[in-house]
């Protein structure tokens, strides 16, 4: 096994140990409801002794546990319908109505015309208010869990007791049209359906205009066709998404739903219901997913040509119903069992009239108390259906209380007892009337603290499993710092196949132990078993541990006082860097600096970079003596501003400050967090297509220029440094592709900037053309930088080339060296084009010996080209706003490079070190610099356009080249997840950069430090050579990459365990799931992204000098037989 | 001799500090309520005290001939040399004002609250190295980067590093949700500043009465 593939080894077991860590965590964290799998039937009423409907019932009544109220019903669902949206303020005139605002004056005119037969509530859905997630909850009645959020895009069917299924069961007709999620959840259960896709939020008009064609005429059918009509409608939502409320494109939308209701309004029959309502609401920016008041509130309006009010409802502004107390209203409503898991209540006011007969309390009419105790009735099937709920989940889950179940259980047998004295006659009339409400008041109270408890429970946390994930990813932690520590020393590479050994047996010694632990106690391995997957990591621990400390303990380092010696011993800015990154972690526990994460992460950047610049100057120059400074003194007297404004410290100062500009240019692409009210969406994340005029052109044009001005300048950076001179693949397309997918991708744009109703006309295949051309030559980029890593030109000249210029043993270094002076005297950038160059270019001691193009910087391009090719895919899919911020990115990413590089560069000359020792110091990427990597890749997280909040997903980004008609979830999710965490790809995949750029950059400070420090003579020959030296010093170059990568994994595992600890910790805050909930997971999901492209990059360095190695022996091969 | 002086100086300033600041609490023109005008009356007055201390320093300077810190020896106020410390002054105000930008103070609003910022922090750093040091700005960022090797040296080096330290950590409390009317920019920065400073101040007088103690112990 080579040693790159045990130093892989090491990297990849690291990260499978931080991914069992999450995958504990999250399932203790993200905890699932159990799912019973009991259905409700119309044979078996809650009630004892209660079968069907009454018999005393009209037999057109007969409902299944009582008697239906309507025969039919008609589910109006307007995706998004906030509750102001619903109402009517009759003191805004047309002209100061805000375009949300009495859009929707039929709803008005019903509530004050019509009183018995309309009902406007505040509905309030359970966060997370995703559609998929409310629409189970309004079909089922069951509270959701956080981890539904993320199956948002694995739209499956709904197994669990539902309305549609259960009016399936008994022959009832239910027709759908509108958003095709519904299709997704009851793929069988429609007796008609009229989908329309729903992924598509740019799509205004697709989904409504298709409902409304079939609507009326659906409703019109003859009788017995239908019985429930569902009819969902997108275009609020979607008007939301690209809009927000405030455009007056809603305004226009919310009358078109206006005509919508008139149109079926008047079509009502008396025997039916209608029901308009929002599945969850919006904010101002209208998205939605959390749990903010705006997202939260939706509107729920009733009405029926028949009398629909037992008694008149007390118009309170913002009465409030929970959103799943709909599937048991209409359940009973339509006389249909109520579905098993069902915790909502049946809306009293509809079934009761209790709260207008105050007055007459004491002398109720017939009707009224018989009407009430009807209304008590279905409160008590409602209790009782709930109670055996309870009791079902009690005995198959362990998570409820027991002790309280069997209160609440006690507490309904007391009121079932009151309510049947009432029943029986056994209390005078004068009581009766007051028992009944007694009874009436008692079921609600035992309803909605069921409710509360069940909430309270499933948001319940399994500490076993959380606590489990944070050791092992503490375990992970520690790991990754000791590898890092040992490979600063060669010798570990004798022990490296020892732990690597270690580590296997520990997993397998683990596993087994786990499985058979497992099995003695509980007899069986389930799920939620923990010893089979902490055993492993434990065993694995401990193996590596072992065979390392072995070989510590031999070499009589590393204790623990040494180790706060080495510590104390650190410069500056390895503190600070430090503590920066402590500070990160620990800010991560407090919500307003969450909230402002962005902000901080950017001052954070800031701080670290001008403390870096300072300990570039600090320590290293010793105060200069007297005599000199008086001799300085001297010399500047003739001041000559071009050599002041060229110290080598000014040059660094004025990176610095370039640096500094472009973090704070960068801060103008940030995205709005809901709970930001001050911040203001900026223009460059609004679609080409709503800016206007001018601006258009502006935007448009300026995103070109930066798009083109990527792979440009990579053209420019490989032609001078001579990786462009070869004919291989790569080259090709470096020269030719990149720059075509960049013009196509600023085409795409281009067409993006035309009107919506333009675009929509464009055929399908026009549509996505474009990205698809661009996807190809990404993808053939990757393949070609695999299998041709190597940009070289190779000039062999045979007749003269001497058996005595071998490049073997000894001879090789030098000779090399050399091929590459000879390049570099030659200024590495003419190709000789067909003919012969001038013999006296070529001749080194009169001989001729082969010329290489391209060697000084053969790791370097071959890791550009893929930084340039992921930072094309991630343009594209950003979109032409964030375009400038890309290449600020790259910009930065840039002006980094050179930074450290030139540091390392002056401390090579300085110090006057040996040449085997510049390769050391040069090839070590220093904590701090590893440090400023990874804050640059939070920082351009929410500088291109992302904030750690649902709400803030693009999810328009996975129509790129896509009609967005996907048969499967793949696709869609690795574009938005290439979207959002496109700064994570880019700066992981060019991490190798940071190791290899000192090698052949940051010459300019070479050039300005010529004069002052002379250095070793060897070693200046040494860096001639550029990159190629790594490939001479193969054991240096491995391990100092291992260190590289695992230095950069403990950045980010500290950030991913510091919101663990908080979203752990703080578990009952009030804003765990808006705010610490979402930010683990787009934590956890961006360390994954990291790993994943950590170790491919890894690997592609390790092919590139593989190929490297194969190449330089070919070439001696080849000289041999010369 | 001088040793004795720059303890003492240390102690005055601090004290000249405190009573400054008190008096503005006392006063209609307090941090909290008016930053900006605070700020501005107390770089005056501020700089006033320093100027005076700094010409006493100055002669005592020219006495012994001591001016090698600035590597040429200085031959009182001549006004090139007042009007190009003045602009470097003026210069490091701006940079500061800069700097508080790309830090992530906004751009255009809050103009005069940055610069109050930037003018309290160059008369807390560069101010002190002008006045005790002349007026080259080259000495000014060596006795900030270099091992002191002087007590005016270490005092500046301590008290400029502790000063942008201290508003450095003054940035923290903004962005929490406490809602105090104290956590709008500048005035936890300049406070930071401010307790950085006095800090810088008392910990350069200890270092000094230290100093002379060895230096007398070896004397005996
Ligand atoms: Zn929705
Ligand atoms: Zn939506």
């Amino acid at each position: 096994m080579g040693l790159g593939l045990k130093t892989f080894g090491l990297l990849l077991w690291t990260v499978a140990l931080s991914v069992v860590g999450i995958t504990l965590f999250t399932k203790g964290f993200l905890l699932n409801r159990l799912e019973v799998p009991i259905k409700s039937s119309c044979e078996e009423s809650p009630i004892e002794g209660g079968g069907a409907g009454k018999e005393d019932g009209e037999a057109q009544k007969k409902g299944c546990w009582t008697n239906r109220h309507f025969k039919k019903a008609i589910i109006l669902i307007v995706d998004a319908l906030r509750y102001d949206f619903a109402t009517y303020n009759a003191s805004l005139g047309p002209e100061d109505a805000l375009p949300f605002q009495n859009k929707l004056p039929v709803l008005h005119e019903l509530l004050t015309t019509r009183t018995q037969s309309s009902a406007l509530f505040k509905f309030l859905a359970d966060p997370p208010t995703t559609t998929m997630q409310r629409l189970k909850g309004l079909t089922t009645g069951s509270l959701p869990t956080f981890i539904d959020v993320s199956s948002n895009f694995a739209s499956s069917e709904v197994m669990e007791d539902n309305i549609i299924q259960q009016l399936a069961g008994l022959d009832r007709k239910v027709v759908f049209m509108g958003d095709d999620t519904w299709t997704g959840l009851y793929p069988k259960q429609f007796h008609k359906v009229f989908p329309f896709p729903s992924f598509n939020v740019k799509d205004l008009h697709t989904v409504d205009n298709g409902v409304i064609e079939h609507l009326v005429p659906e409703m019109e059918e003859e009788e017995g066709e239908w019985d429930v009509l569902i009819a969902h409608f997108l275009g609020v939502d979607h008007v939301g998404h690209r809009f927000g409320p405030y455009h007056p494109t809603m305004g226009e939308k919310l009358t078109q739903m206006d005509g919508v209701i008139r149109s079926v309004m008047s079509k009502l029959t008396d025997d039916t219901v209608l029901f308009v309502m929002g599945d969850h609401g919006m904010t101002r920016t209208g998205d939605h997913g959390g749990d903010s008041t705006d997202e939260v509130g939706a509107a729920l309006f009733i009405y029926s040509p028949a009398k629909l009010l037992q008694g008149a409802l007390q118009q309170q502004e913002g009465q409030a119903v929970s959103q799943i107390d709909f599937v048991p209203t209409l359940s009973l409503l339509l006389g249909l069992p109520i579905p098993f898991s069902n915790l909502g209540m049946v809306i009293p006011e509809l079934f009761l009239a209790f709260s207008t007969n105050k007055q007459t309390n004491n002398s109720p009419g017939h009707t009224d108390w018989a009407r009430n105790i009807t209304g008590v009735e279905a409160l008590r099937i409602n209790a009782f259906q709930i109670k055996k709920y309870l009791d079902v989940y009690a005995r198959l889950g362990e998570d409820l209380p027991k002790d309280v179940v069997s209160k609440l259980q006690k507490q309904l047998a007391e009121i079932d007892n009151v309510y049947q004295t009432v029943i029986n006659g056994k209390v005078s009339t004068d009581n009766a009337f007051a028992a009944l409400k007694r009874a009436k008041e008692g079921y609600i109270k035992y309803i909605s603290e069921v409710k509360e408890m069940c909430r309270k429970v499933w948001a319940k946390f399994d500490m076993v499993s959380m606590v489990c994930g944070i050791s092992v990813l503490c375990l992970a932690c520690i790991a990754s710092v000791c590898i890092t520590m040992q490979s600063h020393d060669r010798r570990v590479v004798y022990n490296l196949e020892k732990q690597l050994s270690g580590i296997a047996v520990g997993i397998g010694l683990g596993f087994i132990l786990g499985i058979v632990s497992e099995i003695c106690t509980n007899g069986t391995i389930t799920t939620s078993s923990l010893a089979p997957f902490m055993l492993p990591c434990l065993g694995s621990f401990i193996g590596y541990t072992t065979s390392a400390w072995s070989y510590k303990s031999s070499k009589q380092t590393y204790k623990l006082p040494e180790l706060w010696r080495t510590l104390k011993k650190q410069p500056v800015d390895w503190i600070v860097a430090t503590m920066l990154v402590v500070w990160n972690a620990c800010g991560l526990g407090a919500n307003s600096f969450l909230i402002n994460e962005d902000a901080i992460t950017a001052f954070l950047l800031q701080s670290l970079m001008w403390s870096l610049l300072l300990a570039a100057n600090f320590n290293r120059q010793s105060a200069p003596s007297k005599e000199q400074t008086q001799k300085r003194a001297r010399a500047e007297k003739s001041f000559d501003i071009g050599r002041y404004i060229t110290r080598p410290s000014l040059l660094l100062l004025f990176v610095v400050v370039v640096f500094s500009f472009c973090i704070r240019l960068s801060m103008f692409f940030r995205a709005c967090r809901e709970e930001q009210w001050w911040c203001e969406t900026p223009h460059f994340l609004k679609s080409l297509s709503t800016v206007k005029g001018g601006h258009k052109n502006a935007r448009y044009f300026f995103a070109a220029a930066c798009m083109a001005l990527i792979p440009v300048s990579l053209r420019l950076f490989m032609s001078k440094t001579g990786n462009m001179d070869g004919v291989t693949p790569t080259v090709l397309n470096v020269k030719y592709a990149l720059p075509v997918a960049a013009v196509c991708t600023s085409l795409y744009w281009a067409m993006q900037a035309l009107p919506q109703r333009v675009l929509d006309n464009l055929p399908a295949w026009e549509q996505v053309i474009l990205p698809r051309v661009v996807y190809v030559i990404i993808f053939s980029s990757f393949v070609s930088i695999v299998w041709k890593p190597l940009c070289l030109l190779l000039q062999i000249d045979r007749s003269y080339y001497g058996p005595d210029r071998t490049l073997q043993n000894g001879g090789r270094d030098r000779q090399l060296s050399k091929l590459y002076n000879q390049v570099k005297g030659r200024g590495g950038t003419l190709p000789p084009k067909n003919g012969n160059p001038a013999k006296e270019d070529w001749d080194v001691d009169n001989k001729r010996i082969p010329a290489v193009y391209g060697l000084a910087t053969v790791y370097s391009a071959a890791s550009l080209v893929v930084t340039v090719t992921c930072s094309q895919l991630v343009a594209l899919l950003l979109g032409d706003g964030l375009a400038p911020a890309v290449l600020l990115l790259l910009t930065q990413m840039g002006l980094f490079l050179e930074f450290h590089a030139a540091v390392k560069r002056t401390q090579v000359r300085k110090e006057g070190l040996s040449q085997e020792a510049s390769t050391t110091v040069l090839s070590q990427v220093p904590w701090p610099v590893v440090v400023g990597w990874g804050l640059m890749t939070s920082q351009y997280f929410f500088y291109t356009g992302h904030q750690a909040a649902i709400p803030t997903i693009r999810f328009e980004s996975a129509f790129t080249g896509f009609y967005g008609d996907f048969d499967n979830n793949l696709v869609p999710a690795v574009l938005i997840g290439l979207n959002t965490f496109a700064s994570q790809v880019l700066f992981t995949a060019s991490l190798p950069l940071l190791l290899v750029w000192p090698f052949c950059r940051g010459k300019w400070m070479d050039r300005k430090l010529a004069a002052g420090h002379h250095g070793n003579q060897e070693v200046l020959d040494e860096l001639q050579k550029g990159e190629f030296v790594l490939h001479e010093h193969p054991v240096e170059y491995r391990l100092n990459s291992l260190r590289l990568y695992s230095m950069f994994f403990i950045f980010n595992i500290i950030k991913l365990g510091g919101t663990m600890v908080t979203a752990g910790y703080l578990r009952n805050h009030l804003m765990v799931w808006n705010i610490f909930a979402p930010r683990y997971v787009f934590e956890g999901v961006s360390f994954l992204v990291v790993c994943l492209t950590m170790l491919l990059s890894y690997l592609l360095m390790m092919r590139v000098d593989d190929t490297l190695a194969g190449w330089v022996g070919k070439l001696r091969d080849y000289c041999k037989t010369q | 001799m001088r040793m004795r002086n720059l303890a003492n100086l240390c102690l005055l300033r601090a004290t000249a500090l405190l009573s400054l600041w008190l008096l503005s609490t006392l006063s209609s023109c307090s941090l909290l309520q008016k930053p900006t005008v605070f700020l501005r009356y107390f770089c005056v007055a501020y700089g006033a005290v320093q100027l005076h201390v700094s010409v006493d320093v100055q002669k005592k300077n020219n006495a012994t001939n001591a001016g090698a810190v600035s590597g040429r020896p200085v031959k009182g106020w001549k006004i090139s040399s007042f009007v190009k410390g003045f602009l470097f002054f003026l210069l490091s105000i701006l940079s500061f004002h800069v700097i508080a930008v790309l830090y992530g103070a906004p751009l255009q609003e809050d103009t005069e609250e940055t610069f109050s910022w930037a003018l309290l922090m160059a008369t807390l750093t560069a101010l002190p190295c002008w006045c005790m040091l002349g007026s080259r700005l080259e000495t000014w960022v060596a006795v900030v980067l270099n091992r002191p090797e002087s007590e005016i040296e270490s005092f500046l080096q301590t008290t400029v590093l502790c000063t942008v330290v201290g508003a450095w950590l003054g940035a923290f409390p903004i962005p929490l949700d406490w809602d105090r009317p104290w956590q709008v920019w500048p005035i936890p920065c300049s406070v930071g500043a401010l307790l950085g400073h006095t800090g810088g101040l008392v910990l350069s007088a200890i270092q000094a009465k230290r100093h002379r103690l060895d230096t007398t112990r070896k004397m005996v």
